[in-house]
């Protein structure tokens, strides 16, 4: 019978039926792997800058420079390996989108749970400033703390941080003030458990699939986001290459560079399965 | 008297991932004009895929895979869906069980009573408005032409399933299916509904499915009865005598339960176990685990038994001494 | 109904009341101008001279006082960079902006919404299919990426579009428009298509789902039960039933259209005022800054203004709570 299967069980049978997730699941976790052993896998550490020769810039595809192994992506006008380039800034996106999307998850549900349990005055007070906020698009307030706060990899995760905890906020707050009516909750209170060992132990559980969901989607959106203001100039000072910020530099007709680019987009393929979330959450309450 | 509608052998099986679900497996019966059937059952015992079949409304997954469906003569099962719609509304209807549920919120009842009405007539807008006057009467909705232009919520639930009955009411339906209308209502406002639809069955001469799970609403209005368990029906008859001479024991188990039918200060007594997954139904009759009559014999499938108009199906049946107690 | 749209525009007065205030402690707080203003070998007489003059030596509240006062007479200050009022500059490239976003948001929809429709409808089919391969990837690349793409290939590839730029433009109304001509049309197609393909994978899912879940419910099965047909369900009960998430979506959609016109029109360097803002913050123009994030955050209460008094006029529950 289907429900004496673990949760886990059920989900992975559903999951693994659609093959576009699945493919997508097996490109994150490559890339995962890539970015974590990226030392060891490219011949060239971009960042050190006594292995960079200007003889060997603006190569094409193929060319055996003057450290003896293949440039399979050609270089850029430093002499860089653009393979290398890649991978080390495939290292900093995920890096910067995991610890933007953790923090702000973090952050987010911590307010969200603390509205929806304490209420009144101050409950109201929090949410209309996330409210606020998700009336603002998250692009725009990025785009204005890195150009308040400066260039660089904390500011990039604060500026993160700050447009998307909302999100969290918000879908943590719904739940909660769900979860908050039922019985389980007022039982628990009658215990002798603190009140706040009743919002974290009992409501927050409770409250985790919305939250699981919004999290992979806001890790992508935080990863794009990274993406965008470092190709607007914002993003990471040129001397750390993200993964877009040496882009941002190649001529259009740097095709190789622009495909190989494309990858960036494929990490949400797998965060995408919220659509029946996001449709709930967008209507309003009646 | 003249049949109606007749089903014969009626099969609608879904196909899921876990396997196939015989949600109704062969279950016949006839309705004769002015008739009110009764289809009592558990949740899961097929008597709402029952009603959908009927309008060839089964979602996906789901399927009629046999049986006939006989509708003033004609066969429904097969039919292509332009013919069925043409009948949808107009030869059968169907009133559901919520009528918040089922009434387009965003619409007025004239928007969804004119939808409903130029489905398979044309008119004009003045014969619009008398006919949904004429029928939101027939219903007994106080100043209907006023009412025409609220909104769904500006009803209360009576009076929203009032309306919801009323669109059924528009092309006078030769055969109603009504799958537990008032369930969701208040006490009082089932037993109001209960006789209007029992003297618009008589005035009009439409004929009803009435679905539910209590035996004591549906004894109250049906003529004859019909018990489903497990997609099959296990006990067929005229009201009064199922009620007072139960063959099968599974419809002696359920008037048994009725509060009405305990003595003051007996424990109610209730149908050990629960409903079989339709998935892992055990060989033979599917009651059989949960029946206190059951023997060998019961792993072979009961050939139905009739005797007069009275039809179960079940290898030890209650003899008439073994009356309620 | 009055008292639910005076209720809206005391709340709408509030939050545009706490964005000037953020946005001035934001902007003006932070940082010091003078250092970005006067030239460093300036004498210690002059930069006093100018804190004077631009009341920088007063009190934070009495700033923003004057900030503000300015702000009601429509005075934004003047451009460090362009010497102009800031008013003329942004309105002189709203109208590009606007057309934009107005013309990727409205498109975005009608063809979002119509696939997704479909999708939802037929979730089998391999059209649906397609159509859902299409919105995966709206949704996954991101959109500077989709903008070099498009360049890439109409424009510098088949050479058929222009690359960036508006065109030719009509003046209409004392202000330029591109899509009225047929070069500015060829100029507007591609930062259009590139600024929809995120909004039109978005409407699409959201069109999906909406559709898959609107048409499993009781309403559409009992108006099946009545006879009336798919096109007449689809048409009537369907599209009235999933207006109301696809207008607060479209509401919501706006401003970040709005919002990612800045990475557009720096991609197709289309001088609007997401250019105008990105120029502005590389060169720390704070004027300018400060005024387009005023008139944004503006522009947004409107938005959501205008979406809670659609809504009020599609959903009558809503109409009914608020009176």
């Amino acid at each position: 019978m289907a429900n004496t299967h673990s949760p886990l069980f059920r989900f992975w049978r559903e999951f693994s039926e659609n093959r576009l997730a699945v493919v997508a699941l097996l490109i994150v976790l490559a890339l995962m792997v890539l970015a974590l052993f990226a030392p060891y896998i490219v011949p060239q550490n971009p960042y050190d800058l006594e292995t960079l020769s200007l003889m060997d810039a603006r190569r094409a595809p193929g060319f055996i420079g003057s450290g003896g192994y293949v440039h399979f992506l050609g270089t850029d006008p430093q002499g860089r390996d653009l393979l290398s380039a890649i991978f080390y800034g495939l290292r900093i996106s995920i890096m910067i989108g995991i610890a933007a999307g953790c923090i702000a998850l973090v952050l987010g549900t911590s307010v969200g749970i603390f509205a929806a349990y304490v209420g009144g005055k101050i409950e109201n007070f929090l949410m209309r400033i996330v409210d606020l906020q998700l009336s603002f698009p998250a692009i725009l307030l990025a785009l204005v703390l890195v150009a308040l706060l400066g260039q660089g990899k904390f500011q990039l995760i604060a500026a993160l941080v700050a447009a998307q905890y909302a999100y969290f906020a918000r879908t943590a707050y719904g739940a909660a003030k769900g979860e908050r009516k039922k019985d389980y909750v007022e039982a628990a209170l009658a215990t002798p458990l603190s009140g706040f060992q009743v919002a974290f132990k009992h409501l927050l559980p409770n409250c985790m699939p919305p939250l699981i969901v919004v999290a992979t989607v806001q890790i992508a959106s935080a990863i794009s986001l990274e993406a965008t203001l470092s190709f607007l100039g914002l993003g990471l000072p040129v001397t750390e290459p993200a993964w877009h910020a040496h882009f941002k530099r190649i001529s259009l007709h740097d095709e190789r560079s622009l495909l190989d680019f494309g990858l960036s987009g494929r990490c949400s393929y797998y965060f995408d399965r919220g659509d029946q979330h996001c449709w709930r959450s967008n209507q309003r309450p009646v | 008297m003249t049949k109606v509608l007749e089903v014969n052998e009626l099969k609608t099986h879904f196909f899921t991932r876990d396997g196939v679900v015989k949600a109704v497996d062969g279950v016949s019966f006839s309705l004769e004009k002015g008739e009110i059937l009764g289809l009592v059952g558990e949740s899961g015992s097929g008597k709402t895929v029952t009603g959908f079949s009927l309008l060839g409304l089964v979602d996906a997954p789901g399927q009629i895979v046999g049986g006939t469906i006989q509708l003033n003569g004609e066969n429904l099962v097969g039919l292509p869906e332009k013919k069925l719609r043409a009948k949808r509304g107009k030869n059968i209807a169907m009133i559901f069980q919520d009528p918040i549920a089922t009434l387009n919120p965003l619409l007025t009842i004239r928007t969804q009573m004119s939808l409903a009405l130029e489905a398979h007539a044309r008119m004009n807008k003045r014969e619009i408005e008398s006919r949904c006057i004429d029928v939101l009467t027939k219903v007994g909705i106080p100043d209907p032409a006023a009412r025409l232009d609220s909104y769904p919520h500006e009803f209360s639930g009576g009076m929203r399933q009032r309306v919801a009955i009323a669109i059924t009411l528009l092309h006078s339906p030769g055969v109603i299916v009504a799958d537990e209308p008032t369930t969701a209502l208040d006490v009082s406002i089932q037993a109001q509904i209960l006789s209007e639809m029992r003297s618009l069955a008589r005035e009009t001469g439409t004929a009803m499915i009435w679905i539910s799970h209590d035996l004591a609403t549906v004894s109250s209005l049906a003529t004859r009865l019909l018990v489903m368990y497990a997609g099959k029906v296990v006990e067929e008859g005229p009201t009064a005598q199922v009620l007072k001479n139960p063959r099968h024991p599974y419809t002696r188990g359920l008037i048994d339960s009725l509060p009405a039918m305990a003595k003051p200060g007996e424990p109610l007594t209730q149908i050990s176990g629960t409903t079989p997954s339709l998935l892992s139904l055990p060989p033979g009759c599917p009651f059989a685990p949960r029946c206190d009559r059951a023997s060998e014999v019961c792993v072979q499938d009961p050939t139905p038994e009739t005797n007069a108009d009275r039809m179960w199906r079940c290898h030890h049946p209650m003899q008439e001494e073994e009356a309620v107690r | 109904m009055l008292g639910f749209v005076i209720q809206r525009l005391l709340q709408a007065f509030l939050v545009m009341v706490a964005m000037s205030v953020i946005v001035f402690v934001g902007v003006y707080a932070i940082g010091n101008p003078i250092e970005i203003i006067i030239p460093p070998e300036a004498t210690e007489e002059i930069r006093q001279a100018v804190i004077r003059k631009l009341g920088l030596d007063l009190p934070l509240w009495k700033q923003y006082f004057i900030f503000v006062t300015n702000l009601i007479q429509g005075d934004f200050g003047r451009s460090y960079i362009y010497n102009l009022p800031v008013l003329e500059l942004i309105a002189g490239r709203l109208p590009a902006t606007l057309e934009l976003v107005l013309i990727s948001i409205i498109s975005a929809t009608v063809i979002g919404v119509t696939l997704g429709v479909y999708a939802g409808y037929r979730p089998n089919s391999i059209i649906s299919k397609a159509i859902m391969a299409l919105s995966v990837l709206g949704f996954s690349v991101p959109s500077f990426w989709v903008g070099l793409i498009l360049i890439l290939t109409f424009a510098v590839n088949l050479g058929v579009l222009p690359a960036g730029g508006r065109g030719e433009v009509v003046t209409v109304l004392g202000m330029d428009w591109s899509f009225l001509t047929l070069d500015g049309l060829s100029h507007i197609l591609l930062p259009a298509l590139n600024l929809a393909f995120f909004k039109l994978a978005m409407m699409i899912r959201l069109a999906r789902a909406g559709t898959r879940e609107i048409m499993l419910t009781d309403t559409i099965k009992f108006a099946r039960a009545a006879g009336i047909s798919e096109g007449r369900i689809l048409r009537r009960h369907l599209m009235k039933l999933i207006s109301v998430p696809i207008i607060t979506v479209f509401g919501l959609e706006l401003g970040s259209t709005l919002a990612f016109a800045v990475v557009t029109e720096t991609i197709f360097s289309w001088p609007g005022i997401g250019k105008l803002i990105i120029d502005s913050i590389t060169v720390l123009d704070r004027p300018v800054m400060v005024a387009y994030l005023i008139l944004t955050a503006l522009l947004f209460v409107l938005i959501n203004l205008t979406v809670d008094l659609v809504f009020a006029m599609i959903d009558p529950r809503i109409r009914a709570g608020a009176q």
